[in-house]
């Protein structure tokens, strides 16, 4: 314990004392991380409109008239088996009539009059974003006896898929783009101030320092320059996030900004997940930029 | 008869042996088989002329660099074909001073001598008692908190030479440690040596300040053994050849 401290102690002293070093690399780290948390709020606020989009979304799968109440009971344990389906409600035929009998009382006479009921039972399954086409046919829904057919109301599902994964397409490029800056920018300014202090690495040698005596001090100061910029990083975004609410609210007043709210969906600042995994991923990728400095600059000297 | 009886012991208990010992760099040889006997409590001065191979005899007893060939054989260990990382714990062994004192310029005096042990995880109160003492003997613990840069010559071989000692070494190797000083710096620094020579320690210097050398000598000779000097020998190296001289 008294170990650690000393070390960590020693990583404040030396970073007060290169300060001018730490604070470019601290500004750096935090410019990466604004523009990586601001792709993850897009991408969070994206992610929510989809999901409010996709609640609106059902698929209905008919089933002939000639099922029994064990084939209906069949296909709906198969139906269960389906991942990415947040509910399942069955309506027979006899309810799908008074549905339309409800929903057209002027009609209900000649509705009456069918000397048969045509409409078919049906299932409707109320979907999530996980949810995937493909999951229908690898369950081999259709061909199941008394199936008739199944309405998906694909050009939606389609269109939002699309759009998803585009999200994530576009926040793997953004994260790996953050995720090779901040290892970048880590192991420059570690290997900077390993040249500027090579001197002392070979002081420390020649009186008898190990390897994790002269490199423990540099691996606290990349894992606290890490969360420290990140934290700076989420603060600046916060308050230009802020502002930009502000101005949204006084959208009627003649903001500059447009009006979100035709998506229906209040806009949220990111998530506690998010803020509390930023600056840990910040931490780890500057632990992870000191180790390959340290590496090189220790086979070298 | 006293001191002849302390040479025949000592001589029976070599601290460091050197076995054929060559040190090449690229096709140049800066040291030529070597053999050599160094035994516990001897005051031995390196001397010859500049690129005769002083610094790198000495740079391989410190671990600065490895033997091209041969053995050294220090406190029973086989230091020439040592594992890299067990070369920390054989350097805390020993103390070594250099001539461009090699201070860490960004800390202050104290913490610069603390050094050494900090690297060797010793407490903290222990540290802060250690340092003071070695302070107070090095006479320069009024400048405690100053850092090297604001020192003079002979202050901060003072302070190299206090972080060479706090460790309690039983070898203490000075590479040209007045080579930069003035006349009194250095005699200081001498004198320090000395007195680290008379509990016992080993002391292997490299100079070229010849008036000292023979300063130094007179004192050695001039004391009774049982003050704690045992011997001291001057080993001339010329061109990579270590030869016993006067």
């Amino acid at each position: 314990m008294e170990t650690i401290f000393y070390y960590t102690i020693r990583a404040f002293q030396d970073m007060i004392s290169n300060r001018f070093m730490t604070l470019m690399t601290l500004m750096t780290i935090s410019l990466c991380t604004i523009i990586m948390a601001a792709s993850l709020l897009f991408y969070e606020n994206g992610a929510r409109l989809i999901r409010f989009w996709y609640g609106g979304i059902h698929i209905v799968i008919y089933v002939d008239s000639q099922a029994s109440l064990a084939d209906i009971e069949s296909i709906k344990e198969k139906i269960n088996k389906i991942g990415g389906i947040n509910g399942i409600s069955y309506v027979s035929k006899a309810e799908a009539l008074e549905d339309i009998k409800a929903s057209f009382p002027s009609s209900t006479r000649y509705l009456d009059d069918l000397r048969e009921n045509p409409l078919p039972h049906a299932f409707v399954l109320a979907v999530s974003e996980k949810f995937d086409r493909d999951m229908l046919n690898s369950h081999n829904i259709s061909t199941l006896p008394h199936v008739e057919s199944i309405e998906y109301g694909e050009s939606w599902i389609q269109g939002i898929e699309a759009i998803l994964d585009l999200f994530r397409l576009s926040g793997a490029v953004i994260g790996t783009l953050f995720f090779i800056a901040v290892i970048f920018v880590t192991g420059n300014a570690v290997s900077i101030s390993l040249y500027v202090r090579r001197e002392e690495f070979v002081i420390m040698r020649l009186v008898g320092a190990t390897e994790r005596f002269m490199t423990l001090p540099f691996y606290i100061i990349s894992v606290i320059q890490g969360v420290l910029g990140a934290l700076l990083g989420i603060g600046i975004l916060g308050f230009l996030y802020s502002i930009m609410i502000s101005l949204m609210e006084q959208g009627e007043t003649g903001s500059p900004l447009p009006d979100f709210s035709i998506f229906a969906i209040e806009l949220e600042f990111l998530s506690l997940h998010a803020l509390a995994l930023i600056p840990l991923t910040a931490a780890l990728l500057c632990w992870i930029g000191c180790f390959f400095a340290l590496g090189h600059f220790l086979k070298k000297n | 008869m006293e001191k002849d009886r302390s040479i025949n012991m000592m001589q029976e208990h070599p601290v460091i042996r050197c076995f054929n010992i060559s040190k090449w760099y690229d096709n140049i040889c800066a040291l030529n088989n070597i053999n050599l006997d160094i035994n516990a409590g001897e005051f031995i001065f390196f001397t010859g002329p500049s690129g005769a191979g002083k610094s790198t005899l000495l740079k391989l007893l410190y671990l600065d660099e490895r033997a091209s060939q041969g053995e050294i054989v220090m406190n029973g260990m086989n230091i020439a074909r040592i594992p890299r990382d067990r070369m920390p714990y054989v350097r805390r062994t020993l103390g070594v001073v250099f001539q461009d004192f090699k201070l860490i310029p960004t800390r202050t005096v104290y913490d610069n001598v603390a050094l050494v042990l900090e690297a060797a995880g010793v407490k903290k109160n222990i540290i802060r008692q250690r340092v003071l003492k070695v302070l107070r003997i090095t006479g320069i613990v009024r400048k405690i908190n100053a850092f090297p840069p604001s020192l003079s010559g002979g202050e901060q071989q003072r302070v190299a030479f206090a972080r060479a000692v706090v460790g309690e070494p039983s070898i203490i190797i000075a590479d040209e440690p007045t080579g930069s000083l003035d006349y009194d710096s250095a005699r200081v620094i001498f004198n320090l040596l000395l007195d680290y020579n008379r509990k016992g320690v080993t002391i292997l210097v490299a100079s070229h300040n010849l008036h000292l050398i023979n300063e130094t000598c007179k004192a050695v000779n001039g004391k009774n053994p049982t003050d704690g000097i045992i011997r001291e020998r001057h080993l001339r190296i010329v061109n990579g050849v270590v030869t016993e001289s006067g």
